[in-house]
């Protein structure tokens, strides 16, 4: 036998094959996800270490803040031109201690030293003197002095009450904002005006910063988005923008810690840090301003995505490959069962003539084949069994012929009319059932024979028999086609010869012509058979019991109905008719014609 | 040279001067004002804590011990602008600077004198003022030198030092129609005598941006006596 080229434990590996991808690629997904989440807590803690960076540029920026206006109020020259209560004097020594001291805010010192000192400008920061009473005194700018007392800018009042300052403020000056301290400038002990810096908030810096840190910086000054780095960000990203950083602000305004939001900017996700940019005032007076950290987490998790992605492919590429793989093994290892089934079905309803297809080189397709060798041998052997016992059959229905001939031969020399008519009955009896085999060899099925043509063809014997010495009787046939197996055909076909013959002999004596009919059909799977003449009748009271003794006939007619379960009906009005009433059944082989159950 | 003999000639008009003020006088009745100044506190402004990451502490010396600082100069004013009492100081005022700190640190100088400014520390000192009065700066001094600064307009001169912040003296230059002046170093009585018939406005002037002003009049002579005079801030 040789090997299958793709066995069933082949089919079924790839199959497990398949099974275990689909699990390793949950697996990759969860760790895909679980990676996911990493990713994010460590952008959470990277801007947690962002803000600490920001707390303490802010601690910077408040410190050199603190020191430059420290030294810049401490300059006598500085004391002196505010002493003079003088505009000019004061503008003055401002520009001329801020380029002494470049040290100062860089970006001041690179502007001032690059001689231009633009009004508002937005790189140049903000200092203000103000006297006593918080009416500016002097300025950086070359803008006009506001005339108004300061007082109400925060900060202001504590220094000029001799304070030092805590914390820084926003203060808007123009149109640029700035993180402001007012420090009081001091002469003998004695305040005697107050002296404001602060650094303006700027993109520049934001991009300083998110170049610094590696992650986009934005302000959010006085409920505006004032500066960021973030490039390329249309008017509605910018809105979309300040709304979320708001709509945290406001719900998170008492915490100094920052918090972190997801929000979608320009089609992309993002993680946004928020913190407070200076220390809120307990009754929220004053400018708010934040800074916010950003991250893309497209970006960060390009790499993640790019995996998934590869997962994705790799999952569908295996779903796919596992449903063909399903669907053609599963059709590959059902197919071949299936139609083995559908061959085994076809045996068992006799037909052996169509092979099953083989459509596996498999194991199945061995079995398939072996299968099919052994239905042909069975089939070769069942057309010798058929020759068989056609030939059977013949030699029977010969030798039943024979001795029929040898019956006719015995009543031609017999003087004796009583066993004449014994020997013609026995003839016509053996004849008939002669008949039944000429029949079952002549037909192609042994089990079931055209009833029908059997019964006609026996009548017309009969007919033939009984019309050369009596009175011609006409014989009318109402038979439907019926085939009936040869263990009901033989019994059936001798109980109708009784009845007929009978019929024959005893329905019209003398030369009396009349009526004969046989009606034969099936009715829900029962034959019907009725001999009806309109004769001399049997008497009223006749029973097959009664009479068994006296007519061998009728005696046969009950016995054959006996072994075939019939019932049996006389019917004696106007001449008489019986009826066999039978369940048709299908016994095969070849059972002994007097135990047919 | 040429700045002595300029203040010669100052000096002999102003001899003329008074030569003919007490020529009047004798013809003319004189009268005497008097009055008492109350100096009230400055309420400075005490400073606490510490103060910027520079070790900026304020110095011992409070607002209230703080010399010079409840001195007040008093001037009265002829208010006849053409009136003309100017003279020269006999001895040129001093403004020294001792242990970093200028003393006086409340001085007067009639227009048109000098003031010495003298260092007495064994430190540099640089004496400089931006005031619209009298801008000067007599640059770094070592110890022991000194520089005269002619104060020729009338007005108040902030006087700093640029290497020690904290250094601050305040010179009044009066006007050339100032009749006569004092110096208190604290609340008390004042007076004014020989002063002939007119119109005259007294001054008062006291550190911590105190000041006053009052108008008098004075007829045939009689002696005024002024109510109590509150000098604050």
């Amino acid at each position: 036998m040789k090997m299958p080229e793709f066995s069933i434990r082949w089919k079924l590996l790839a199959g497990f094959v398949g099974l275990a991808l689909l699990v390793l690629l949950v697996v990759l997904f969860s760790v895909s996800r679980i990676l996911d989440n990493r990713i994010r807590d460590e952008i959470n803690a990277n801007f947690r270490e962002a803000g600490k960076i920001f707390e303490q540029l802010q601690d910077i920026r408040f410190r050199q803040l603190h020191q430059t206006a420290t030294l810049v109020a401490e300059m006598p020259y500085m004391k002196a031109a505010i002493s003079t209560m003088d505009e000019n004097t004061v503008n003055n020594q401002i520009r001329q201690e801020l380029v002494d001291l470049l040290h100062f805010d860089p970006m001041i010192s690179d502007s001032l030293s690059a001689g231009s000192i633009a009004a508002g400008s937005d790189s140049v920061g903000l200092v203000l003197v103000l006297d006593q009473d918080g009416i500016p005194l002097g300025q950086l700018a070359d803008t006009e002095l506001p005339d108004s007392s300061m007082l109400d800018k925060p900060g202001v009042r504590e220094a000029l009450n001799a304070r030092a300052p805590q914390r820084s403020y926003i203060w808007k000056q123009g149109d640029s904002y700035f993180n402001v301290i007012t420090i009081p400038v001091l002469l003998r002990g004695q305040v005697i005006a107050s002296l404001s810096l602060g650094y303006p908030i700027r993109n520049i810096e934001a991009e300083l910063l998110a170049r610094l840190i590696e992650y986009d910086v934005s302000y959010f000054v006085d409920n505006k988005l004032l500066a960021t780095s973030i490039g390329s960000l249309s008017d509605q990203d910018r809105a979309v923008l300040s709304e979320n950083i708001q709509t945290t602000v406001f719900q998170d305004s008492s915490s100094s810690e920052g918090t972190t939001i997801e929000l979608e900017l320009d089609g992309k996700q993002w993680l946004l840090y928020v913190l407070p940019m200076v220390e809120q005032g307990k009754n929220g007076a004053g400018i708010t301003g934040y800074y916010t950290v950003a991250q893309s987490l497209n970006q960060a998790l390009a790499p993640l995505r790019e995996l998934q992605q590869v997962i994705y492919y790799i999952g569908l590429g295996g779903i796919l490959i596992a449903v063909i793989l399903g669907i053609t093994l599963t059709n590959n290892l059902t197919k071949p069962i299936k139609l083995l089934l559908k061959g085994i079905n076809r045996i068992e309803n006799e037909n052996y003539d169509e092979p099953v297809e083989v459509v596996s080189s498999d194991e199945f397709g061995q079995l398939t084949e072996t299968f099919n060798k052994l239905v042909s041998h069975i089939k070769e052997n069942l057309r010798e069994k058929e020759i068989l016992l056609a030939e059977i059959h013949h030699r029977v229905k010969n030798n039943l012929a024979v001795i029929s001939g040898l019956l006719e031969l015995e009543g031609q020399n017999s003087e004796d009319g009583q066993s004449v008519r014994i020997l013609k009955n026995s003839q016509m009896r053996i004849h008939s059932m002669a008949t039944v085999h000429e029949m079952l060899y002549q037909s192609n099925d042994f089990n079931n024979l055209s009833f029908d043509d059997f019964v006609a063809k026996m009548v017309s014997s009969i007919q033939g028999v009984y019309t050369n010495n009596g009175s011609p009787k006409q014989v009318t046939l109402d038979i439907s086609d019926v085939q009936l197996n040869v263990n009901q055909a033989v019994p059936c076909g001798l109980i109708i010869n009784e009845l007929v013959t009978n019929a024959f002999k005893h329905a019209y004596p003398g030369s009396r012509t009349g009526l004969i009919n046989i009606t034969l059909e099936e009715r829900d799977n029962h034959i019907f058979l009725c001999v009806t003449d309109e004769g001399v009748g049997l008497p009223d009271d006749f029973s097959f019991e009664e009479n068994k003794n006296e007519s061998l006939g009728f005696t046969l007619v009950e016995i054959l109905a006996r072994q075939i379960n019939a019932e049996l009906n006389v019917n004696t009005e106007g001449g008489t008719s019986i009826s066999v009433l039978f369940e048709k059944k299908n016994k095969k082989g070849a059972s002994s014609s007097l135990n047919l159950n | 040279m040429y700045r002595l003999q300029r203040a010669g000639w100052l000096g002999f008009l102003g001899a003329m001067a008074f030569f003919f003020i007490n020529y009047s006088a004798a013809v003319a009745q004189t009268a005497t004002i008097q009055g008492t100044v109350i100096l009230e506190s400055s309420n400075p402004v005490t400073v606490g804590g510490n103060i910027g990451g520079y070790g900026l502490a304020p110095s011992d010396n409070s607002a209230s011990s703080d010399p010079g600082l409840n001195d007040i100069i008093i001037w009265l004013e002829d208010k006849n602008e053409a009136a003309f009492y100017q003279r020269h100081d006999s001895v040129t005022k001093v403004l020294d600077q001792v242990d970093k700190q200028f003393k006086p640190r409340l001085m007067a100088v009639r227009v048109g004198n000098y003031v010495r400014i003298k260092n007495s520390d064994p430190v540099y000192h640089n004496v400089f003022s931006l005031s619209r009065t009298k801008r000067f700066d007599v640059g770094r001094r070592s110890p022991k030198e000194y520089r005269d600064v002619l104060f020729d307009q009338p007005g108040t001169v902030d006087v700093f030092c640029d290497i020690h912040s904290d250094m601050h003296a305040v010179i009044k230059v009066l006007p050339k129609q100032t009749v006569s002046w004092y110096k208190l170093d604290n609340s008390g009585d004042f007076s004014f005598e020989k002063i002939p018939n007119g119109d005259y406005r007294i001054h008062f002037f006291a550190l911590g941006d105190r000041q006053k002003s009052l108008d008098v009049r004075v007829v045939d002579g009689k002696n005024i006596k002024l109510q109590a005079v509150r000098l604050g801030s």
